[in-house]
């Protein structure tokens, strides 16, 4: 057939088009014709299709050297995937990492496609999926890595310029893991133009590893027009050895706090009192110290607790001439709270475990519903110390059952074998005696379970099996079957 | 019999609670005893009651029985139970069958006999030839005014012009003239007509799909007009097409294709809660393809008895056509997973499964799907678009809503960017993927639910 011998198909198609639109009335054509024509050339095009050409391939996978993990172990995070729980992927992740396998093929887009979807998206789960995921993910725009998290880009200056108040927080701190003078740098250099929101953002990300450095900086911005960026300024300055306004609060705590020989004492006594300032100084808002209180209490307790947490520690030992222990045993019994409010904030900006491990005791020997406030302490503290927290916590008197578990729930995990069959003899002792409230105490454990150590997981589901019956609640059963997923899987990669 | 993989379990799971409950009792210490026969696995299993449930599973289906109150199917018991022998066959020791499931299994096996030996009776018996001739008339005759309507309707429809046919009230009146045609018991014309407002709206490029369903409609029409002088096959396919239903005692009372069937796809389609599952077999033995139809309605369960990636020994009886493709199965056994795939089952190259096609389609012009199975594909990106190539060069267009979806990511990372042996259905346009098999073994990925 030559080329000019037919229309092809779909040109007819198209020439009927605009009569059917409009309607075959108009031009007195006979619908059953033109429907046969149609129908001619839809079958024709259909039944003399010309495949397209392919053009190139695409690469190939490139084989991976590590093995893939066991068939159960995969099983396991196949069923992780169909009800995602991220704790326990990004475990089995690490658990692979660590053994050196990755996960098998038919499970790695299934992973991908989770782990693109999570707000923060595990290094170890993307490399976990291996040779295969990174060949993918090369294809898929959808799963490449986010680059912010790696290399400073090459255009970061311009980007600086021209990006969005995210972007360009993203890109600093970016930049300061690098270079921490050129991240501050790019702040300076667009200070008088940005915004005020931009400009807090730009303190927020240089916050998390602010120094002496910054320091100057954040100092002038304490005098800038917009109240957010001061106090931005101000939670800056205070995480920074040796900033002046640490100094300026450490000289304010030098005439609060006061040592007086105990009258009568038998033993060489001191009490050590807080004279709280009488008046709030207009100053002080310059450094961020608030008037009016955020919660409850006296406005002279509130300015006293904050002038306190941003002072030197080494101002209560100067002052009282006793060490950290005693300084805490010698506090009045009127002051005692404020003094050990403010001593727990400044431990922890201070990150100072000689502190910590007197603060933590003494807050547990003498207000013991404060415990939760001691989790913020919990990474300063000694393998001891934490055992003997833990200890402290779940033989505290005047704690129930379920301010025990909330308190153990807040401690930051992983635990050690040690602490876990600590936690685990707990649960034991509570098995045997009355009816938990499987609905108060569900969230506590659930939060636990996670942290638990592997070596303890075994005997706790079967402590809770036995503590909860089977109807007692849904959320109890969901997290012993997590519980004896956790062990599974652990037997798995050890297997 | 080797026990299912996981996957294919899951596969079977009517919803995603029943898959996750079905993982969660897949742990020994959640089992009283389980056990297994040549013909079955067993299992007891406490739940909320007193007694623990009993779950059967007769392997050659699988088909599923729980006395457990649930109204899902397969229960959570009967996966947790499969899951359980899938990751922990040890543990399934063969044993005798306790009664319970041996009394359920042969039930079931008389049932089955009984079905087709009613079949072969319903297809002997000497039936009153006068009164089913008068009813078959009857029945003609309301089908010839329903073809009668339908060609006015078609008309009509064109004279006034497709573009005034999109609005509000003339697609609501659409409707009705496929109630109406369901009336005159001719539901194949219900369904074009019903088709019509979706694709009227479909979006660009709407104009050259409308008329491309409504010349197949005047096909259709233009066949049942002359239905009386079409040769005997071809008439049987152009009732079929109106919405006769075939008898399926006379397929399973007819000889049918004795052969080892692949299961090599399968897909469901999800439409006004109605599910429409297909399932392709594939002959080893005479390379024959057959399509195996399974409907159910708002939360009944689909049979669960053709496992995607599993191969058996079995007879298929196809449904009488100029194109016999549509196919029961009449009798098979227990089977196994499905291993490579002869390279002469498969089309070949794009090339022949295209003139496979254009064969077909002048058999049957008003065919949907065509079935390929293509050695040595592998997936091709063109821009934003997606084609499945042979080793020769040639391209076919991917499913652009396929290409879309997670499928096209396992089904490229089942091939790893390597030629492998892939199926899927044509239709004219577009090439639907619906599983790999690679020495690996078989990957279904196939849309499942909604369409």
């Amino acid at each position: 057939m030559t080329q000019a011998a037919a229309q092809s198909p779909p040109q007819v198609l198209k020439q009927l088009i605009p009569g059917v639109l409009v309607g075959l009335s108009r031009d007195q054509q006979q619908p059953s014709l033109v429907l046969t024509r149609a129908a001619r050339a839809a079958t024709r095009a259909r039944a003399g299709f010309k495949p397209v050409p392919a053009g190139t391939p695409l690469p190939t996978c490139p084989d991976d050297a590590s093995p893939a993990a066991s068939p159960g172990a995969g099983a396991i995070l196949d069923r992780l995937l169909t009800d995602p729980d991220a704790g326990l992927i990004e475990e089995w992740a690490t658990l692979a990492q660590d053994r050196g396998v990755r996960v098998a093929d038919r499970s790695v887009t299934d992973l991908l496609e989770w782990w693109s979807r999570q707000p923060r998206r595990s290094e170890a789960v993307f490399a976990a999926t291996g040779a295969r995921g990174q060949w993918l993910a090369s294809l898929n725009p959808e799963w490449r890595k986010p680059v912010a998290v790696t290399a400073v880009p090459a255009h970061a200056d311009e980007l600086w310029q021209t990006g969005t108040g995210a972007e360009r927080a993203a890109l600093l701190t970016t930049i300061r893991r690098h270079d921490p003078a050129r991240a501050l740098g790019l702040v300076r250099s667009t200070w008088a133009d940005d915004g005020a929101d931009d400009r807090r953002r730009f303190i927020d990300a240089l916050l998390a590893d602010a120094s002496m450095l910054d320091e100057p900086f954040l100092e002038s911005a304490l005098d800038d027009r917009a109240k957010s960026v001061r106090r931005a300024a101000a939670a800056a300055l205070i995480t920074i050895q040796g900033s002046r306004l640490r100094a300026r609060m450490t000289a304010l705590a030098r005439t609060i706090i006061k040592a007086d020989k105990k009258k009568g004492a038998l033993t060489s006594g001191v009490v050590i009192t807080l004279a709280r300032p009488a008046e709030y100084d207009q100053a002080w808002d310059r450094d961020g110290i608030e008037e009016q209180p955020s919660g409850g209490g006296g406005k002279r307790a509130w300015w006293t607790r904050q002038v306190l947490a941003g002072a030197d520690l080494k101002v209560w030992t100067e002052v009282s001439g006793l060490p950290p222990e005693r300084v805490l045993e010698s506090l009045d019994q009127d002051d005692v709270t404020d003094a050990l409010d403010a001593i727990t904030r400044a431990a922890q900006l201070a990150r100072s475990p000689e502190w910590a491990g007197p603060v933590a005791r003494t807050v547990l020997a003498l207000e013991p519903k404060k415990v939760l406030e001691l989790t913020t302490l919990w990474p300063l503290l000694t393998q001891d110390d934490q055992e003997a927290l833990v200890s402290r916590i779940i033989e505290a008197p005047k704690l129930t059952f379920y301010d025990v578990l909330a308190a153990l729930a807040a401690l930051p995990g992983p635990w050690s074998p040690a602490l876990s069959t600590r936690i685990l003899a707990l649960f034991q002792k509570h098995a045997t005696s009355k009816k938990p409230d499987a609905w108060l105490l569900a969230g506590p454990i659930d939060a636990m379970v996670r942290k638990l150590s592997p070596t303890a997981v075994d005997a706790m589901e079967q402590t809770l099996a036995a503590m909860f019956s089977a109807e007692s609640s849904n959320t109890i059963q969901k997290t012993i079957d997590k519980l004896r997923l956790r062990a599974e899987m652990h037997k798995e990669f050890k297997a | 019999m080797q026990p299912l993989t996981q996957q294919q379990v899951l596969a079977l799971a009517p919803d995603a609670a029943s898959a996750t409950a079905g993982q969660g009792l897949c742990a020994l210490k959640k089992w009283t005893s389980v056990g297994r026969s040549g013909r079955a696995v067993w299992g007891l299993c406490q739940g909320s009651g007193k007694d623990p449930y009993q779950i059967r599973v007769d392997l050659t289906g699988p088909a599923f029985k729980c006395n457990c109150p649930s109204r899902k199917f397969p229960c959570k018991h009967g996966l947790g139970l499969m899951l359980l022998w899938a990751k922990e066959p040890s543990a399934f020791k063969e044993q005798d069958e306790p009664g319970w499931v041996s009394e359920w299994i042969e039930g079931r096996a008389e049932k089955q006999e009984k079905k087709v030996e009613k079949a072969k009776a319903v297809a002997e018996k000497p039936v009153d030839l006068e009164a089913q001739a008068k009813r078959a008339a009857q029945r003609d005759a309301r089908v010839r005014e329903g073809v009668a309507g339908c060609r006015l309707w078609l008309d009509d429809l064109l004279r006034r012009g497709l573009a005034a046919a999109r609005s509000g009230s003339a697609l609501s009146e659409m409707e009705k003239t496929a109630a109406r045609l369901v009336d005159a018991q001719a539901p194949g014309l219900a369904g074009y007509v019903r088709r019509t407002p979706e694709l009227l709206v479909s979006g660009d490029g709407w104009e050259a799909r409308i008329l491309d369903h409504l010349s197949r409609l005047h096909l259709l029409l233009a066949a049942a007009e002359q239905l009386g002088s079409l040769p005997p096959e071809l008439g049987t396919d152009v009732r079929t097409a109106l919405g006769y239903t075939q008898s399926k005692d006379e397929v399973l009372a007819a000889p049918g294709v004795q052969d080892r069937w692949c299961v090599i796809a399968q897909l469901i389609e999800e439409e006004d809660r109605l599910r429409s599952r297909r399932t392709w077999l594939l002959g080893r033995g005479t390379g024959r393809r057959a399509l195996v139809l399974d409907f159910a309605a708002g939360l009944q369960p689909l049979d669960t008895s053709l496992v995607a990636g599993v191969e058996f020994e079995g007879e298929v009886g196809f449904y009488p056509s100029r194109l016999p493709q549509r196919a029961l199965i009449k009798s098979r056994d227990a089977g196994a997973s499905l291993t490579q795939l002869p390279e002469g089952a498969a089309d070949g190259s794009i090339e022949a499964a295209l003139s496979g096609y254009a064969g077909a389609l002048a058999q049957q012009p008003w065919m949907f799907r065509w079935p390929m199975v293509l050695a040595g594909g592998g997936l091709v990106q063109h821009g934003s678009r997606w084609l499945i190539a042979d080793s020769s060069g040639a391209a076919l267009p991917i499913s652009p809503a396929f290409a879309r979806t997670l499928h096209l990511w396992r089904l490229l990372s089942a091939t790893s960017g390597r030629p492998a042996l892939i199926t899927g259905e044509w239709d004219g346009e577009n090439f639907l993927p619906l599983s790999v098999i690679t020495p690996a073994g078989y990957e279904d990925v196939a849309p499942r639910g909604a369409a």
